[in-house]
């Protein structure tokens, strides 16, 4: 894996393809929200524990959330204190104070490496995908509908995903993210134990995330995420030009 | 008289059809000099270009599975500071044989003008490779005009505070940066640049700094600002759109390391490269099994090369078979002709007592003559050719390569010989059994044939 | 002249060739002497097989039975090389056409069949040959190409290269066919005291009548055997 940079997440309601007899959207809004698809705007921290070639890493981000947008600061260890990961859209780019201008870095640049994690942390299926309904699937003794996700945009990282939601709670369970030939590339698994508050109602939030690498699986990267807040950001937080100043 | 002169005489009985077969073979043989002279200058560039250019060195030291997983895995597959150290030892009591011994560092990033990034790949040598490697003498004789710039117009002229690093055109090109840095002062102010509009692209152009990210060997994301001291290219043009050279001092803090991809060995003397496949590396081998010692001419290394080498080889060959073909079969036709038109003579030869053997080798000798006599015109022909195309300017493109290159030949000496001597023992051989199966007839009818 | 002993025995020497489908018996039982110093003619029309008799005794064709000894050498037991070298060193050919190579002159045509005798140093070759050109008369013409030459001289070029081996016997086929009298006659004359000075034995195929009166024996052949 290229890097240990793992980010926030997901999502926007957005419009979606519909299965027949499923209400697709509906399910796939519901999972969504409980994985900060909120338009208003979110903080919150995650940690990040990165199992490589048997070698223990770990990193802390502030991740600031706004509109598909995300702001990530990293906090630990000191040494990359102050470098930033802006993901706008599908755009990545870093920056470190004394760097002249930001770097980008494409859809197909993150395919390898932890910035891939990343982008499985903030994945928008809804502008980026087409969802279809496949089947009903039993996941961990639990019923879940399976979606099967085909991008439809050029330089998304991941061509096609198969994404499982539990019937029961409506959480999603389970994503694997493949190729444009089907092979799978990574794998994630999802909880819900923190709690978040938005409109007077309580809502289970994501907790952790664990991803892995299809080809090695004994490379695993471990996201726990706390302290989740509504928070309105400034636009301007999320310009690329203002990354310098 | 000898048997030399008679046979000699012998080919003046029909000047014209002499001088057409001779002229024949003069032409064939000059085309297959010609051509294994131009083969044998690309081979020659291809390796010099190889060795010097792409710093592959007569011979490498490297970790084994560095180039499986170098690149994905550096830090694994580096050579450690006690690695070097222990080399360093070891190649302490052959230090006479080395015109230059020095490291390199490759790795992977991207490069990024501001508003686009680019893959690149980057070699971290030390200054002292720029200086010495244009005083080797084969890389005088062989190394085309364009490899052959001052060492100044490079990085060495720059210190390490000044980020100096070249880029070769292409990439450059495709980053819009066409100035280049000459010094701090020379910088354009820093500020936030509008990647959307196409105004912008103005500012780009002047401002010769780059931003370098990369994954450091100590995890995590590295970046550092660059500046292009000059461009260059690297002969080939696959390399040619993701390449960047820079100080070793560079890349090792772009990357946070001590550790080297490689060590790079140039020999005094290229021609003992034998000697150290067979003697020295059996010993490395021993005292080194985590590490290996890859010479040149390994595809692993050089595979654009090695490649191509062989597949000249194998193109000279063919011309080699071609030309022994249509030799062979000239001498066949003449041979036939000419024993075909003196059947009675061949009978009064017999009848003076000559053998067959004597017969067959009496025309053998005609045809040696003749062929040695096409070879030795075809040989002056081949130098006259060959001078006329190295005088004449004439540049081309190469496949693989990068850029025009001057079109030459260079006349290989062994193979002129070595050419000449088989082809005139094979005309010898085929003269000699052709006219023992041919004269192979009763005398009395040769003579009555009259 | 003084004739000595058999130089050569031929005895019930038989040949048959194939033309086509057809088998033609050239030679019927032939039973011949040839003596040392001999000046003899082999007299026969057309196809009455004297060439075919003259090629076998020159060895440059085998018959089909009989036996052939050349002093006490049973030539038939020997391999084609070593006829080749008997024939080099103890037969000398004079043809109708006289069959010099053109690209030669004079000296190096008479020299041709020395070229292949090792054991003679090149003072030796060099005298023998001068001495050849000089018997037939034509030490003028040394360096002449034969092309440059009458028909008679080259005749005589052609009678020195058969002398210059000093062989034992000399076969001519037809040697004056191609001459006018006058020069046959100068040609005959020089054979005869060829014959005489070195005691070379002369055998000549032909039907010239001029030839065949100044012969010392006449050998008639008709359909293949000798009458």
């Amino acid at each position: 894996m290229f890097s240990k940079i793992f980010v926030s997440l997901i999502l926007l309601s957005g419009s979606f393809v519909f299965a027949s007899t499923v209400d697709t959207k509906k399910i796939i809004e519901y999972s969504d929200r409980t994985r900060g698809a909120i338009p208003e705007g979110l903080e919150w921290i995650v940690k990040l524990n990165s199992v490589e070639e048997e070698e223990n890493t770990s990193r802390e981000f502030f991740v600031k959330y706004k509109s598909n947008d995300s702001y990530v600061e990293s906090k630990a260890p000191a040494k990359f204190e102050g470098e930033v990961f802006l993901f706008k859209g599908r755009s990545l780019w870093f920056f470190k104070k004394g760097l002249r201008a930001p770097v980008s870095i494409s859809a197909r640049q993150k395919l390898s490496g932890a910035a891939a994690n990343g982008d499985i942390a903030s994945t928008n299926y809804a502008q980026d995908y087409t969802a279809t309904f496949v089947k009903m699937e039993t996941v961990n003794n639990e019923e879940c509908y399976l979606f099967h996700l085909k991008s439809n945009a050029d330089d998304t990282t991941y061509d096609q995903i198969d994404y499982w939601i539990s019937k029961k709670t409506g959480l999603a369970i389970k994503a694997n993210f493949l190729s444009l030939q089907g092979k799978p590339l990574k794998s994630a698994v999802f909880s819900y134990k923190n709690q978040l508050k938005y409109k007077g109602k309580q809502y289970p939030f994501i907790n952790e995330m664990k991803i892995t690498d299809a080809k090695n699986p004994n490379n695993q990267s471990t996201l726990n995420y706390s302290n989740p807040k509504i928070k309105n950001h400034p636009v301007s937080l999320f310009n690329v030009n203002n990354l310098k100043r | 008289m000898e048997l030399w002169s008679l046979a000699f005489k012998n080919l003046l009985r029909n000047p014209r059809r002499s001088i057409v077969t001779g002229l024949a073979i003069a032409i064939g043989y000059t085309g297959l000099n010609v051509f294994n002279g131009y083969v044998h200058q690309v081979e020659r560039t291809l390796a010099i270009t190889s060795i010097y250019l792409n710093h592959a060195g007569h011979f490498s030291i490297i970790k084994k599975g560095w180039f499986e997983k170098g690149l994905s895995k550096p830090r694994l597959f580096s050579l450690d500071q006690q690695d070097q150290t222990e080399l360093s030892d070891f190649f302490r009591p052959y230090e006479n044989d080395f015109f230059l011994k020095t490291p390199i560092f490759t790795g992977i990033g991207l490069i990024s003008n501001g508003c686009r990034s680019l893959p690149f790949y980057i070699k971290g040598l030390e200054r002292i490779y720029r200086t010495e490697t244009p005083k080797a003498p084969e890389f005088i004789k062989w190394a085309v005009l364009e490899f052959k710039r001052d060492p100044k117009e490079t990085y060495i002229s720059f210190n390490d505070d000044d980020f100096p690093l070249m880029v070769t055109y292409n990439l450059s090109q495709l980053l819009n940066k066409k100035v280049t840095y000459k010094n701090a002062a020379s910088l354009p102010p820093s500020r936030i640049i509008d990647c959307q509009k196409e105004s912008e692209k103005e500012y780009l152009s002047k401002d010769p700094s780059v931003q370098l990210l990369a994954k450091s060997f100590s995890g995590g994301f590295a970046a550092t600002d660059a500046n292009i001291v000059s461009h260059y290219t690297v002969g080939f043009s696959f390399l040619d759109d993701i390449s960047i050279e820079g100080p070793l001092s560079l890349t090792q803090k772009l990357y946070d390391t001590q550790s080297i991809s490689r060590l790079i060995f140039f020999l005094k003397n290229p021609n003992s490269i034998n000697h150290w496949k067979s003697k020295i590396l059996p010993l490395f081998e021993k005292r080194f099994p985590k590490l290996e010692m890859v010479f040149f001419d390994d595809p692993r290394i050089s595979p654009f090369y090695t490649g191509s080498a062989s597949f000249l080889d194998s193109l000279t060959f063919l011309f080699i078979l071609i030309a022994g073909i249509s030799i062979t079969l000239t001498i066949i036709n003449s041979l036939t002709i000419s024993i075909l038109e003196r059947s009675k003579e061949i009978g009064t030869f017999r009848a003076l007592g000559f053998t067959n053997n004597q017969l067959a080798w009496l025309f053998g000798r005609e045809m040696i003559l003749l062929t040695s006599l096409s070879l030795f015109f075809g040989a002056l022909f081949s130098v006259m050719t060959a001078f006329l195309i190295n005088a004449s300017g004439l540049e081309y493109i190469p496949p693989g390569a990068s850029g025009n290159i001057p079109l030459r030949v260079s006349l290989e000496p062994q193979f002129l010989f070595i050419s000449f001597c088989s082809f005139a023992l094979l005309v010898l051989i085929v003269s000699y059994f052709l006219t023992k199966k041919r004269i192979s007839v009763n005398t009395s009818r040769l003579l009555a044939d009259s | 002249m003084i004739v000595f002993m058999a130089l050569i025995e031929l005895k019930n020497i038989k040949k048959t060739y194939t033309l086509g489908e057809t088998q033609i018996q050239a030679l019927r039982g032939i039973n011949l002497q040839l003596h040392e110093g001999e000046f003899a003619a082999l007299i026969g029309t057309s196809g009455s097989g004297k060439s075919t008799l003259l090629h076998i005794l020159g060895t440059i064709d085998d018959p089909d039975e009989g036996s052939f000894t050349m002093g006490d050498q049973n030539v038939l037991s020997l391999s084609e090389n070593e006829k080749s070298y008997l024939r080099n060193k103890k037969i000398g050919f004079i043809f109708q056409s006289f069959h010099l190579v053109p690209v030669l002159n004079i000296y190096e045509n008479v020299e041709l069949p020395l070229l292949i005798q090792s054991h003679l140093s090149k003072k030796e070759r060099h005298e023998r040959i001068l001495q050849s050109i000089e018997n037939v008369g034509l030490k003028d013409f040394l360096h002449h190409p034969p092309n440059k030459l009458s028909g008679g001289q080259r005749q005589r070029v052609a009678i020195a290269r058969a002398l210059v081996t000093h062989p034992s016997l000399i076969l001519a086929d037809e040697p004056t066919a191609n001459l006018d009298s006058a020069t046959t006659h100068k040609i005959v004359d020089l054979l005869m005291e060829l014959n005489t000075m070195m005691k070379v034995t002369f055998l000549f195929c032909t039907h010239d009548e001029k030839l065949m009166s100044r012969v010392q024996r006449q050998i008639r052949i008709q359909d293949g055997v000798i009458i």
